[in-house]
């Protein structure tokens, strides 16, 4: 061997030891022939291996694929690149190479076969990565688009397809503006900046185009592609489209846009009541913020003598009702009461478990006042429609004033109310004070009567109402020596409500006046409503006034009455007293008749001018009764007795059954049975029997005086113990004045009992009447 | 045996005159006086057992005159029988003077009997 071949043997040998890959060397029966350092690496082998044949570093089926490599090489065909797997002594799999050479001598001769193997593992794997990153990309239903550094698509998914409508041969090397709405091109820009910047783009909410036009909520996440140097070549993009996602965060930002912009407080709170949530109107509401009401237990808005509410409210919650509309009191940071109304509803998780409450209180404070302005208004209407009523039913002016007075000072929340009279004394001065309210009497008096000042000369000239918010500032106010104003002591009168009170006849009869010790305490309604009862107390005075005037007018009637009486009756007396001596000493005969005949009309003219006499008497009220125990079966056997005598011609059948007495007046129950009998005789001339009947039934004496005569239709039996009244008014014949019924009414009344008829038109009438008996106290 | 003397108080000259004839009839000696003035004149002078007193007087009232002859231990024996055309039973039993009364215009038997139960 030439030194030239020698040395190139000595480059091959270092060549063969320094390469990367491993190169197995075998003669042509695969006895191992040289092994280099790489495969000695890679393998594990050792150089023993060397003279061992190469099935024995192989699996079979891997030899037979060896054998069939080896053959095809020495058919003349090359074997280059062929990738497979070795296992290494370890029992590694390999992803190799393999490129197989021939082995010849210096005649060409062929001994043996070189295998080099190249170790791709890494190459593979990163292969396998790339497939698996392929098929994520391709079933990613995310838009995953590539793009150069100038804004060409490089590369486009099936979700992009899916998102956005173009097909990736549609869009390949086209510019991503096309994706990108007008109005947000800038955006382009923004995103490329930052990917040569290095950053990454993460969630950048935004709107791109489809291929329809259609504008798609998407989720953007932009990455730079570097190279292996590092350097950035390209942009990754994902896009998710968040159509949905977007309508949720709508509809939560909505919600939540709601919760906080809500002027109702709304509350959340674990069922233990722990505040977990708190928005703006609560703030608003209770005057806690956020910060300080979360966490919290939310008895800090429930008042002491309520919080067995929240127990309740929770309980229901638990079991999971709703509670709509509960009308309660809770208090603020501050301790005001509020008035709310509470809506509270379960929180349930996504598996449906109740965690908590939420609560949404309406302060109805407002509403509350507003209820309660209502009331105190429906109060005020109540105290003017009572004092409009008691006034118009009052005729003693002392009571009327008084009664003004006190309701004025209450319907105007005055501090003293007072009525003075528009009277003026010698002097010319001073107003007679008649009645007060809110203040005793001595307030005034010790200051003397209030004088004809300016400030009351507007009010007693009836020029007007004065209402003053400080009557101190008053241009007509401390004009009037000595005092200029009040006296010293005098009460603290700041507001001022003066309102006259003016009769029909348009006379100022007086003021009335109100005061109070703050400032502009009495407003517009307050006049409204002092004007308005003014006005009715002057018509009640007014009223007053008449009435005494008619009380005078009724008394001089009942005088004229009773005088008219008395002197219709002194010549009836002579002429009765007469009448009577000459029917004592009258023979019988014609004389004798007629004699009776004037006695019984003198008798008639008697009950009349009595009953006139009498009804002026019920009238006023002074009917007189001496109530003494009376046998009142007793009495009407008597009278029964008296008509048989006097009015011969029925048959007065009287029963009587049990104990008759009772406590009565023997003039006036007389009276009663005699014009009951006497009305039986008169209305019914033709009924044979005239029945009468008293029985003891139930407590009562119950006294029946039936005739067989043409009875009382049933409409004039309501009007026939009215005053005045007389059945078949047209009958002429039948005298009497309508009076009798009336006063037998009033009798039994004034008895404690009760009259009435029984009738049938045609045959005949019972008219009864009922006492008390009279309580035997034995 | 003399007759009962009875003192009538009647300013109407009529019935004065019809109650006088009436109980002169009855065998009393009536005397009628028209006034209370003259009434008064006389019944110190000579009491009667029975006087008849009409209410509404031209001078006076004939309740008081009653009290006053009840109050008057003088008089006071005397038996009173009132007599009115307007007042009741009623209101001489609440004048606090006990006497009897008769209504008028009046019935001439039960006017003599009420007298003679004095007789």
């Amino acid at each position: 061997m030439d030194l030239t071949s020698q040395n190139q043997l000595f480059t091959f040998k270092s060549i063969f030891e320094s390469l990367e890959d491993a190169v197995i060397c075998h003669d042509i029966d695969f006895k191992i022939t040289d092994i280099n350092p790489a495969a000695e690496r890679l393998f594990g082998f050792t150089r023993e291996q060397i003279g061992k044949t190469v099935s024995g570093t192989m699996e079979n089926t891997i030899f037979e694929e060896y054998e069939h490599l080896v053959d095809t090489v020495r058919s003349g065909a090359k074997i280059n690149d062929f990738r497979t797997v070795r296992r290494s002594v370890t029992g590694e799999d390999l992803h190799v190479s393999i490129n197989i050479s021939p082995i010849t001598d210096a005649e060409q001769k062929l001994i043996g076969f070189s295998q080099m193997i190249c170790d791709i593992s890494d190459e593979y794997a990163a292969e396998e990565q790339q497939a698996t990153l392929a098929a994520i990309i391709e079933g990613s239903e995310d838009a995953i688009v590539s793009k150069t550094l100038e804004g060409f698509i490089t590369s486009w998914n099936k979700g992009a397809q899916g998102i956005f409508g173009y097909a990736a041969p549609e869009v390949m090397g086209k510019h991503i503006t096309i994706l990108i709405p007008q109005d947000r091109i800038h955006e382009e820009d923004y995103i490329i900046n930052k990917v040569r910047a290095g950053q990454r783009i993460e969630h950048y909410k935004t709107v791109r185009l489809a291929k329809d036009g259609t504008e798609i909520p998407i989720s953007l996440t932009v990455s730079p592609i570097r190279n292996r140097q590092g350097r950035i070549i390209g942009v990754s993009k994902i896009a998710r489209n968040i159509t949905s996602q977007k309508l949720a965060d709508e509809k939560q930002a909505a919600l939540a846009a709601i919760v906080e912009s809500s002027d109702d407080a709304i509350v959340g709170k674990t069922l233990t009541g722990i505040i977990t949530t708190w928005n703006k109107g609560a703030e608003n509401i209770f005057g806690y913020s956020e910060n300080e009401a979360v966490g919290q237990h939310i008895s800090i808005l429930i008042p002491p003598d309520r919080l067995d509410e929240e127990e309740r409210i929770i309980n229901s919650i638990k079991s999971g009702i709703k509670i709509d509309h509960f009308q309660t009191i809770r208090i603020s940071k501050e301790n005001r009461e509020i008035h709310v109304s509470l809506t509270v509803s379960p929180i349930k998780n996504s598996d449906g478990i109740i965690i908590g409450a939420s609560k949404v209180a309406r302060d109805i404070t407002a509403q509350r006042e507003a209820e309660n302005a209502l009331k105190s208004n429906s109060q005020k209407l109540m105290i003017l429609n009572s004092i409009g009523k008691s006034i118009s039913e009052q005729l003693d002016v002392d009571v009327i004033l008084q009664k003004v007075t006190d309701a004025t000072t209450e319907l105007t929340g005055a501090a003293f109310g007072a009525f003075f009279y528009n009277k003026i004394n010698k002097e010319g001065e001073s107003y007679m004070l008649y009645t007060l309210s809110g203040a005793p009497r001595e307030e005034f008096e010790k200051f003397g009567m209030p004088r004809n000042t300016a400030v009351f000369h507007t009010t007693f000239s009836g020029e007007g109402v004065v209402r003053v918010d400080d009557i101190r500032k008053d241009e007509r106010y401390g004009k009037m020596p000595p005092h200029f104003g009040m006296p010293d002591g005098h009460l603290p009168v700041v507001s001022y409500l003066a309102v006259p009170v003016i009769s029909s006849t348009g006379t100022v009869i007086g003021g009335l006046f109100f005061g109070h010790p703050e400032p502009g305490i009495f407003v517009q309604d307050h006049e409204d409503l002092v004007v308005g009862v003014a006005s009715q107390a002057a018509i009640a005075l007014d009223n007053s006034k008449l009435f005494e005037e008619v009380k005078t007018l009724s008394l001089k009637k009942d005088e004229f009455i009773a005088l008219a009486s008395h002197e219709l009756k002194t010549p009836l007396t002579s002429m009765s007293g007469f009448l009577q001596v000459l029917q004592k000493t009258a023979s019988d005969g014609l004389n004798k008749v007629f004699l009776d005949k004037a006695i019984k009309q003198v008798d008639k003219l008697n009950i009349l001018i009595n009953d006139l006499f009498d009804i002026s008497k019920v009238q006023a009220g002074k009917l007189q009764f001496n109530f003494e125990q009376l046998d009142l079966g007793a009495l009407i056997g008597d009278i029964c007795e008296t008509f048989e005598q006097t009015v011969p011609g029925h048959n007065y059948v009287y029963v009587r059954e049990g104990d008759l007495v009772l406590l009565g007046d023997k003039m006036r129950m007389e009276q009663v049975i005699t014009n009951l009998i006497g009305n039986a005789v008169k209305y019914a001339p033709h009924s044979r029997d005239i029945n009468i009947t008293a029985v003891n039934h139930d407590h009562e004496i119950i006294i029946s005086v039936i005739d067989y005569g043409a009875g009382i239709p049933a409409a004039e039996q309501v009007h026939i113990f009215s005053q005045f009244y007389r059945v078949r008014e047209k009958d002429r014949n039948i005298s009497g004045l309508g009076l009798g019924l009336y006063i037998t009414k009033e009798i039994i009344e004034r008895h404690g009992g009760r009259i009435w008829v029984e009738s049938e038109p045609g045959k005949g009438a019972a008219f009864k009447f009922a006492v008390p008996l009279m309580q035997h106290t034995h | 045996m003399s007759k009962k003397l009875v003192y009538v108080l009647e300013d109407d000259a009529d019935i004065s005159e019809v109650v006088s004839y009436i109980l002169s009839e009855e065998g009393y000696e009536v005397n009628g006086f028209p006034t209370v003035a003259a009434f008064n004149q006389m019944i110190l002078q000579r009491l009667p057992d029975i006087v008849i007193l009409d209410i509404m007087l031209p001078d006076g009232n004939g309740l008081d005159i009653c009290r006053q002859l009840r109050m008057d231990e003088r008089t006071s024996v005397v038996n009173i029988i009132m007599m009115s055309a307007n007042t009741t039973k009623n209101e001489i039993m609440g004048s606090g003077c006990g006497a009897e009364f008769i209504a008028k215009p009046f019935n001439i038997d039960h006017f003599v009997a009420r007298v003679n139960q004095y007789a």
